[in-house]
């Protein structure tokens, strides 16, 4: 008999004994005291950042063609002293303008993209992969050494380990979200008002302007157009660009709604994630149960 | 806040504009474009020079957001270091059984 009653192997060896409902109830609860990210709502709000990027790089490019189209017009019926030259110089044009305002949306689908990676990497595989590893680690060292440890005490520590590793992991996740989330929601608040105020009083007044002087002066140019065929050509191509224009607006539209629910959604993934409804916590509370009760049952079969 | 509120007002009168182009014949017609285009043109001006005023606006709130992006970088770093600790004491057990070996 030992002269040591509780030699590190038979005290490890005790751990087995723990592994009851209690020890997993515990290890569970560690896992799901921190709330989790609300993936969905992330999705959610990266596909709108890619809608309002889509939209107003569509809009965007139509302004400029609007512009050329409008520059034409005017030379053409030449009954104001008109540019120089068919091209804008770059500081006459709106496209200088217009990627300032592409730079801030850039910014905003880089956040939202970041945001996204990170709160869905999955740090629980790479803490999975690291404490197999080191079950291994345990068991073989075990066997080398005559320790006595046994599969089921090798799978309750790592089970410890990993549930720990997992807490610490998760607790660190959503304690960085919170805090940068929170640091971001202003800026955003501003990039959606700056954009919506732009879009809603400048971009679409530029394009109502562009097409208004383009209606006008095609109109009055056309009628001076000896052949019938032409006539018809520029009528067309006139329809053409008076629709591409109204498309446009409608997109701006659509851009200005998205853009201004878009911190208030920015907000609710913050709010989520600070007071997270019991039904959800309840939730992740079944799932590491289930995931953690299945890593020991696993360890313990590689362990044997 | 005026340029917009003078743009809004330029943009009616050029509405106006357009509409008796339309509405009359020739040199009233062609007075009324020329008008117009001017309108346009003013119109035109007002917008570009009040994008190029609000465009500082956006600077600190793009710069506040890409700090955040650094930020998110930082932490996935920190939380990746709990897994690298694991794979240290795993690596130090390994070590210690090699050790172990070459004794017996």
């Amino acid at each position: 008999m030992s002269r040591f009653p509780l030699s590190p192997g038979r005290t490890l060896n005790a751990l087995p004994a723990l592994r009851t409902p209690a020890l997993f109830l515990f290890l569970v609860f560690l896992a799901s005291c921190v709330a989790h990210p609300p993936i969905g709502k992330i999705d959610a709000l990266t596909r709108a950042s890619y809608e309002v990027a889509t939209g107003a790089r569509a809009a965007y490019t139509t302004a400029i063609e609007l512009e050329q189209k409008r520059l034409l017009a005017v030379l053409y019926t030449n009954e104001t002293p008109g540019p120089e030259s068919y091209e804008l110089r770059p500081e006459d044009s709106m496209a200088p303008r217009l990627l300032a305002r592409e730079a801030a949306i850039d910014v905003l689908v880089h956040y939202t993209e970041v945001l996204q990676a990170f709160a869905k990497y999955d740090f629980g595989s790479e803490i999975d992969d690291a404490t197999t590893n080191l079950a291994a680690s345990i068991s073989s060292l075990s066997k080398r050494t005559d320790a006595g440890i046994d599969s089921g005490t090798v799978g309750v520590l790592s089970s410890i380990v990993n549930a720990a590793a997992r807490w610490m992991a998760e607790s660190a996740r959503t304690d960085a979200l919170i805090d940068i989330m929170s640091k971001a929601q202003p800026a955003i608040e501003k990039i959606c008002t700056l954009l919506n105020d732009d879009h809603a009083l400048l971009i679409a007044e530029n394009i109502k302007n562009n097409r208004r002087l383009i209606r006008a002066n095609t109109a009055s140019f056309v009628l001076q157009l000896p052949s019938i065929a032409d006539r018809a050509a520029k009528q067309d191509d006139l329809v053409r660009t008076l629709a591409t224009a109204a498309a446009a607006l409608e997109t701006l539209d659509i851009v200005r709604t998205t853009l201004a629910q878009y911190p208030a959604a920015h907000r609710e993934i913050l709010n989520a994630m600070v007071d997270q409804p019991i039904e959800t916590q309840l939730r992740s509370l079944v799932e590491d149960a289930q995931r953690i009760h299945k890593y020991y049952r696993n360890i313990k079969s590689l362990n044997r | 806040m005026k340029n917009v509120e003078l743009i809004k007002t330029l943009s009616e009168n050029a509405a106006e504009l357009e509409k008796q182009v339309f509405a009359l014949t020739g040199d009233e017609s062609k007075a009324a474009l020329k008008e117009l285009n001017r309108t346009g043109e003013l119109i035109d001006k007002l917008i570009k020079k009040t994008l190029d005023e609000t465009a500082a606006e956006y600077t600190d709130a793009m710069t506040v957001l890409q700090e955040c992006v650094v930020a998110f970088g930082e932490a996935q770093g920190k939380i990746k270091k709990i897994v690298k600790t694991i794979q240290k004491v795993s690596g130090a057990l390994d070590a210690i059984e090699k050790l172990a070996s070459k004794v017996a």
